[in-house]
């Protein structure tokens, strides 16, 4: 076991909190708990996974593990009696989570909100399902919680006490988000209704949480509150700057909701910083971010899901506590490496399962993680479910409720079985969305075909088809999707931006460049669109095109990874060097698990004659793809160079090897 | 009384208030005590009710 650094950790999740909504209340001192958090701690951001959807976020946060491992693909599942669909529960999990691991070496855990997290699970300690903070029944009709809320038994009867309904909600707690609450007409809008659902929703989850740190004994707590997701969806149109096409009225009625709801996070989290107390280590994280600049989506498709395209790729992270670092910040954190850290922070072994890693370089002494093959072959009682299932109807259609009114699903068809057969065939795309972020694109390939032959005019299966088939290399069958899905009377940017990425590939530079340039006339705000010209100018070799092409992309979106790895390529191969090297860290840093990114920038400190640095680029964008060639040949020769030919022998053995298709710019 | 009990003393306001709310469950319990006390009936309690169902209107002025 490794030295046990955390004595308690309290991890805490805000859906969808996002720096670019948090910097500017925090330079206003509107958000005094987190300014201490982030001083006393390290700050960052926290890379999401695709698809961006919360239930298979979260079980990755908590596991440590994609969902093609965990199994949680997306909101719903069929019910197992085949009479409709239920939310994904957590019985779906095939992994144990950190919950389950901690429990089973006898550490306290107590679990709060989690998604999805029904039925509760049998921890060492207390779990309180997600379901708890569900309410769609009058104030004046009783309110019972759904068995399978919470566990242990005997606390059921007090959090039941705790929860808040909607209608408890007064005027004091409203008019802070909407001042001009009153001159809202109820009989046209349910906005304010809304608000009052999503703040009764956060306080009932901060009740449990409170009452919990308060009289259960605890090592281990986690707490999850969706009410910032929530709010970003029903009001982050309103957020200022104000967009186009919001009406003047509402923008000034609404403009302060979102701002508000994370004022009202940060005065949940002082109080949670106060019962933790000084020696817990506190992790604040979120599963993505959203966007409320200039990149918010104009339109939101109809479709299941369809709200996650205004989520940002980027969450957040900050963490305090004994061993780490003071008013820091830390880069290239993902999602996945939550359980590898809070593992580590508690001595114990990292499953080389997880995909993730622990977040030593938010340490001060970082010390190196001990591994075991696996977590789940380990034996004991780690409060995972028996077999049995533990049925809700009632409370289960009140969670459908939300997710109908928040978007992500539809409202279900009179005609049951095609209702399943819906949500089955989202569950399939899912998982091709989750091989495809993986790079398995021969996983995701039948997946694809399959929901392309049965749903052809669903024209997103067919997008991310051509997106595979890219992946694999099969530029034609590519071309021949796309033309199947073209009408001849629409513009369409989506369709031509493939054909152009697809023409590159086959070669065809210049035919490629006409596309996207049509593209560019046609829809300049097209996320990637300025990524893919700059890209075609790099194979053209036109660097100064390229250069200009990538600073339009940072200009529009400055945390994009792929945007400044171009821009310090094209930098790079103009010989301004420092100028590259500064671009390839902004990658890195944004985005750690890059290899050709950091082969890049090892190659651009190597030209600086900053050779051990280099050496250390080079050796991560080798333990991040070992068949790497190219970083291969440039370690030998600044290894010959540092005069150390006993290093330089040990690559000069691999160079035999074939080099590998690497994701990247390969320039 | 001490100093230090004082400063966690807080007067709860019979309406609540967001600070009331985040204080979590010892706030919860000490508003609804207040309200019971005070004989408090919150006016939009029933019209969150017309709301709920399924009769609610419908936010269209927006493209969403």
């Amino acid at each position: 076991m490794n030295k046990q650094i955390a004595k308690k950790v309290l991890l805490i999740g805000w859906d969808a909190a996002d720096w670019r909504v948090i910097h500017p209340l925090l330079d206003s001192g509107k958000m005094p708990a987190l300014e201490k958090l982030v001083n006393q701690g390290v700050m960052g951001n926290l890379a999401t996974l695709d698809p961006p959807l919360s239930p298979m976020l979260w079980t990755s946060i908590a596991t440590g593990k994609t969902a093609d491992h965990h199994g949680i693909l997306g909101f719903t599942q069929p019910d197992p009696e085949g009479k409709g669909l239920q939310p994904v529960l957590s019985t779906s999990r095939k992994v144990k989570a950190i919950w389950n691991i901690l429990t089973q070496e006898g550490i306290k855990t107590n679990v709060v909100g989690w998604w999805p997290g029904h039925p509760a699970e049998p921890v060492n300690g207390v779990y309180v399902s997600n379901f708890y903070s569900k309410m769609n029944t009058p104030m004046n009709m009783p309110n019972q919680l759904a068995p399978g809320t919470v566990y242990p038994e005997r606390l059921r009867e007090t959090l039941q006490e705790l929860r808040v309904h909607p209608g408890e909600l007064t005027a004091a707690h409203l008019e802070p988000f909407i001042p001009d609450a009153a001159s809202i007409d109820q009989d046209k809008s349910q906005r304010l209704y809304t608000l009052a659902k999503i703040i009764s929703g956060a306080a009932t989850i901060h009740s449990a949480a409170t009452y919990i740190m308060e009289n259960e004994e605890w090592d281990f707590m986690a707490v999850y509150y969706d009410a910032i997701d929530h709010l970003g969806h029903a009001f982050m149109n309103f957020h200022p700057p104000r967009l186009a096409g919001i009406p003047g009225d509402l923008f000034e009625l609404y403009k302060d909701v979102v701002n508000g709801g994370y004022i009202f996070h940060d005065m949940m989290l002082d109080r949670l910083l106060e019962l933790a107390g000084e020696d817990t280590t506190v992790i604040l994280i979120s599963d993505h971010g959203f966007y409320s600049d200039d990149l918010r989506p104009k339109y939101i498709p109809r479709t299941p899901a369809g709200p996650a395209l205004q989520h940002r790729p980027y969450g957040i992270i900050s963490m305090k506590g004994a061993g780490i670092q003071q008013d820091e910040s830390i880069f290239g954190a993902t999602l996945l490496d939550i359980t590898p850290t809070i593992l580590h922070f508690f001595g114990l072994p990292v499953g080389e399962d997880m995909q993730g890693k622990p977040l030593i370089q938010a340490l001060t002494q970082p010390c190196q993680p001990k591994y075991i093959p696996t977590w789940e072959a380990i034996p004991g009682e780690c409060g995972m479910h028996p077999s049995e299932l533990v049925r809700s109807p009632w409370a289960e259609q009140a969670a459908l409720d939300q997710l109908i009114a928040l978007g992500y699903i539809d409202p279900p068809e009179e005609n049951i079985a095609k209702t399943i057969e819906k949500s089955v065939s989202e569950s399939k795309y899912y998982l091709a969305r989750v091989y495809l972020n993986a790079k398995k694109f021969t996983d995701a390939l039948p997946l694809l075909e399959e929901l392309v032959d049965r749903f052809p005019a669903e024209s997103r299966y067919s997008m991310w088809l051509i997106e595979c088939y890219l992946g694999l290399n099969r530029s034609r069958d590519g071309l021949r999707v796309v033309e199947a899905i073209r009408s001849d009377e629409d513009e369409n940017p989506a369709l031509d931006l493939f054909q152009g990425k697809l023409l590159l590939q086959e070669g065809k530079t210049s035919e490629s460049l006409e596309y996207l340039r049509r593209v560019e006339k046609n829809d300049a705000s097209l996320p990637g669109l300025s990524i893919d010209i700059g890209t075609v100018y790099l194979r053209l070799k036109q660097w100064k095109a390229a250069q200009i092409a990538f600073e339009a992309a940072v200009i529009i979106d400055s945390d994009s990874a792929p945007a400044h790895h171009g821009h310090g390529i094209a930098l790079l191969r103009q010989q301004k060097y420092s100028e590259a090297a500064d671009a390839l860290l902004n990658a890195v840093g944004l985005r750690f698990f890059y290899p050709v990114a950091h082969l890049h920038f090892g190659e651009a400190l190597a030209k600086l004659h900053h050779y051990e640095r280099a050496v250390e680029a080079l050796e991560v964008s080798l333990a991040q793809a070992p068949a790497m060639k190219k970083a291969r040949t440039l370690l030998v020769e600044i290894y010959h160079r540092l005069n150390q030919p006993e290093k330089a022998r040990q690559h000069q053995q691999f160079q035999k090897e074939d080099d590998v298709v690497v994701e990247g710019i390969g320039v | 009384m001490s100093n230090e009990f004082q400063a966690h003393t807080y007067e709860v306001p019979v309406e609540g208030s967001l600070g009331v709310l985040a204080l979590g469950a010892v706030g919860i319990l000490a508003w609804r005590e207040k309200q019971k006390k005070e004989g408090y009936i919150n006016p939009n309690e029933n019209l969150f009710e017309k709301l709920s169902s399924d009769s609610a209107p419908k936010d269209e002025d927006l493209n969403e």
